[in-house]
């Protein structure tokens, strides 16, 4: 009896040092396979644009190709629940961003959880956003945009991308900082909701840089500032909310990798070295500067405080105007 | 203009420019004849392919799959009452009974020519005015695409055979399907019963495939007899219209052509708007509104170069303003954006070889497009002596297979089954889809740009008559009513 059990523990401890074994022999052949990378876009979006050409970097480097599976639709709660089901192996990765991760937790009812269900790898882009105004507007700065509340009984009108986009959360902010009545109007994405801006539907607006470029062209909107902290290098003579005292108008809309929750260090890890390597890349760089966008790769403790963060900041906003759920 | 014109015909008319122009269109043709197989998943697929090639030739055969897909659209329609897009549905009104009446082929050349006419003045528009039409896309806020929409939700309404009551009920009850989803204002989710699949509301492909062309295989079969197949005349005199219906034909392509060459210019809504009004303008212009629905060969006319012109008219938003109608034109967006090309005003000059070379492009490929599918037009013709054991089948799989390609979700397999059941109980009590679909389209966005309006005037309804284009567009609409009403009393008391 005490032979069978010292014989079973025998078993078991070198069944586990086989499997141990194999743990790492598998974390160290990585990536032996194609790697699939699910994007919550539509292809030939800003997102779907970069992640391709950072596939392929990826690709040169390790010798596997990555597959982009983009698969859109309620948010990005499709691809989640889609990348949060795969094995935790590291064939199946997450393109995250700040809605996926810090926004729709507020305003919607959840089908996964941000913070169980993924190991944060590393953040990968930041999109500046900017304030602009129409061409027409009587302000020709962010003060006069605010005084410019007070001269209109119902205040100030913003347009957004959709409810809970970047456009919304630092409006919100700017509202809250400033203290004057501006109400957010929901578009479908951020063209109609530029259009609309340019004609002088609204008063104002926060968006992404790129897009906002054909509109600067023609001269149908103007720039005021910069969101954030810092000027941009592209935009040397644009001011940014920090400077112009409002500092807490600071939302970074960011997009990330993720793995599902119980990948193996080993695994993520590689993962986060081949990511620093691709995006330093000289294509890469090239290819961000031109999507008027800005490398931001912090790894996954960095990532996981930014998420942590931006949840708080983007419920206590979404609470303060009657939206969080 | 004249020398980037000549720049234009450098680009198009270069080896690559004319190979890539054959290659889109005849990809489209084929893409455009299987219902629901996306050209949004195939012009996805070559997005990559683009990458390595010069901006402008990229686009020329993105391009080329995307209107060459509205020449194949009207095939199946008129084949197999089995619309590929919502804007081919109003094709299947007239064009599926001419098919059964043995002038299948005959109404396949007719859409050919009108989707060339279509196409080739969307073109020349495109050409000429994409200035003014950009500030004409500009100046359509809120206000004005509520009394538009609401203009296409008459003219739904108005085209019924069977009784105004039943198509204002089946506009009402598309209304309501499309509301499902999730509300862009406050997030609140309406009848999705949780699922992630309804939050952005039911799938277009799979209600137009389960309402359309499903219950057509169903009630053969329901039908006791064995179904005898349809003998399409082959020869190609059969293929050729009448004087009579040239007379017909021809005027109501120019005035398709001339609707849709506007209404393409809104971004969103403005084909489909397109296809379904100048179809009502046809039938309440007509000295024989009562031949619609049975095979009026205006009926297809008209809104096939609507539809056509529109979709050419659609890349003056994209490339003038960087505002891509829908998902599709959103990737050929890209195919520029990746080379660091920003659509703007300043487009047509600052780019003059992408600009020319697409126009010229475009030109050049509709007349390939003539020219694959008018002999094209046998082939699909003697596709119909199938025999209905194999064809119908592959009705179902194909159809099946057409709308899993837009998102790779069986659940929209699932929903072709469900709005099949609905379409055939429609059927048995003589209501019609063609209203249901166009309200399903256009319910949400009347909701979207009532509700936009409302919040911008802090609640003050009188915003909904401030504009001029607007008081135009209700007054078109009621005008649409009481014409509507003129006839059925008419009729009544004669």
């Amino acid at each position: 009896m005490k032979q069978s059990i010292k014989m079973g523990l025998g078993i078991i401890a070198a069944l586990s040092m086989t499997a141990g074994i194999a743990a790492t022999s598998l974390a160290d052949d990585y990536p032996s396979s194609a790697v699939t990378m699910v994007v919550p876009f539509p292809p030939g979006g800003g997102a779907d644009i970069i992640m391709r050409a950072m596939g392929k970097e990826l690709a040169t480097q390790t010798g596997q190709s990555v597959i982009i599976d983009n698969r859109p639709g309620a948010g990005g709660t499709i691809a989640a629940i889609h990348a949060k089901n795969a094995k935790p192996d590291g064939y199946t990765l997450f393109f995250g961003n700040t809605s996926t991760h810090a926004t729709n937790q507020h305003i919607m009812a959840m089908k996964y959880d941000p913070i169980a269900d993924f190991k944060p790898v590393s953040s990968l882009l930041t999109i500046p956003h900017v304030l602009v105004v129409p061409a027409d507007s009587p302000a020709n700065s962010v003060e006069e945009l605010v005084a410019l509340a007070d001269t209109k009984p119902n205040g100030l009108s913003f347009a957004t991308q959709g409810l809970g986009a970047g456009g919304q959360i630092l409006g919100e902010q700017f509202s809250k900082a400033s203290g004057k009545n501006m109400l957010a109007i929901p578009y479908k994405g951020g063209g109609p909701a530029l259009l609309d801006t340019s004609a002088g539907r609204t008063d104002f607006m926060f968006s992404g840089l790129a897009p906002v470029r054909s509109f600067l062209a023609d001269g149908t909107l103007r720039i005021l500032a910069v969101a954030g902290p810092d000027r941009l290098s592209i935009l040397p003579d644009v001011k940014s909310m920090g400077e112009l005292g409002y500092p807490d108008v600071n939302l970074n809309f960011w997009m990330a990798v993720f793995a599902p929750a119980g990948t193996p260090d080993e695994i993520t890890d590689n993962i986060y070295k081949e990511l620093v390597t691709a995006a330093n890349s000289e294509a890469m760089t090239e290819l961000v500067n031109k999507s008027a966008m800005q490398l931001h790769v912090n790894g996954p403790a960095a990532l996981a405080e930014q998420i942590k963060a931006d949840s708080q900041e983007v419920g206590e906003l979404l609470k303060g105007v009657g939206l969080k759920k | 203009m004249f020398s980037d014109f000549q720049l234009g015909l450098q680009v198009a008319l270069s080896w690559d420019g004319l190979l890539m122009c054959a290659l889109g269109v005849t990809l489209g043709t084929f893409i455009g004849v299987l219902p629901g197989v996306g050209v949004l998943a195939t012009i996805a697929m070559l997005l990559p392919v683009t990458f390595g090639m010069e901006p402008a030739i990229g686009l020329i055969m993105l391009a080329g799959v995307f209107y060459g897909a509205a020449y194949g659209g009207s095939t199946a329609s008129i084949l197999l009452n089995l619309p590929g897009t919502a804007n081919t549905a109003v094709t299947c009104l007239d064009g599926f009974p001419l098919n059964q009446q043995g002038r299948g082929s005959m109404a396949l050349f007719v859409t050919a020519i009108a989707s060339f006419i279509g196409s080739m003045s969307g073109a020349i528009i495109l050409a000429v005015l994409s200035h003014p039409l950009a500030e004409l896309a500009r100046g359509f806020g809120s206000q004005e695409y509520f009394a538009l929409l609401l203009l296409g939700i008459v003219a739904a309404s108005s085209f019924s055979t069977v009784g105004l009551v039943r198509a204002i009920a089946m506009t009402f009850l598309g209304i309501l399907i499309g509301l499902i989803g999730v509300d862009i204002n406050t997030g609140t989710e309406r009848f999705t019963f949780g699922s992630q699949f309804l939050y952005d509301g039911m799938p277009l492909v799979a209600l137009a495939i389960g309402l359309f062309g499903i219950p057509e295989v169903i009630k053969n079969l329901a039908d006791k007899s064995t179904p005898e197949n349809i003998q399409p005349h082959l020869s190609y005199r059969a293929m050729l219209p009448s004087f009579a219906e040239w007379k017909r034909a021809l005027p109501a392509m120019g005035r398709g052509a001339g609707v849709g060459s506007v209404l393409g210019v809104l971004p969103g809504a403005g084909s489909l708007i397109a296809s379904f009004v100048s179809y009502a303008i046809e039938r309440n212009i007509s000295k024989t509104p009562e031949a619609f629905g049975k095979g009026a060969i205006e009926g297809i006319s008209s809104p096939e170069a609507a539809n056509n012109a529109a979709i050419q008219t659609a890349f003056v938003p994209t490339l003038t303003l960087g505002v891509p109608g829908d998902s599709t034109m959103a990737i050929v967006l890209a195919a520029l954006l990746v080379h660091g090309i920003n659509p703007g005003p300043e487009f047509a000059s600052q780019h003059p070889d992408i600009f020319w070379g697409l126009i010229v492009s475009f030109l050049i490929g509709n007349f390939l497009l003539l020219i694959i599918n008018i002999p094209l037009i046998g082939i699909w013709v003697r596709l119909l002596s199938i025999p209905y054991t194999v064809l119908f089948p592959s009705i179902v799989v194909f159809s099946c297979v057409g709308v899993y390609s837009v998102r790779y979700e069986i659940i929209d397999v699932l929903f072709i089954g469900g709005f099949a059941a609905l379409g055939y109980a429609l059927r048995l009590f003589r209501l019609e889809a063609a209203p249901l679909l166009l309200g399903f389209v256009l319910g949400p966005m009347l909701e979207e740009h009532f509700r936009r309006t409302l919040l911008l005037s802090r609640g003050d309804l009188g915003a909904f008559v401030e504009q001029p284009i607007s008081i135009a567009l209700y007054l078109a609409s009621a005008g649409m009513v009481l014409w509507v009403a003129r006839n059925a009393l008419k009729k009544r008391y004669r």
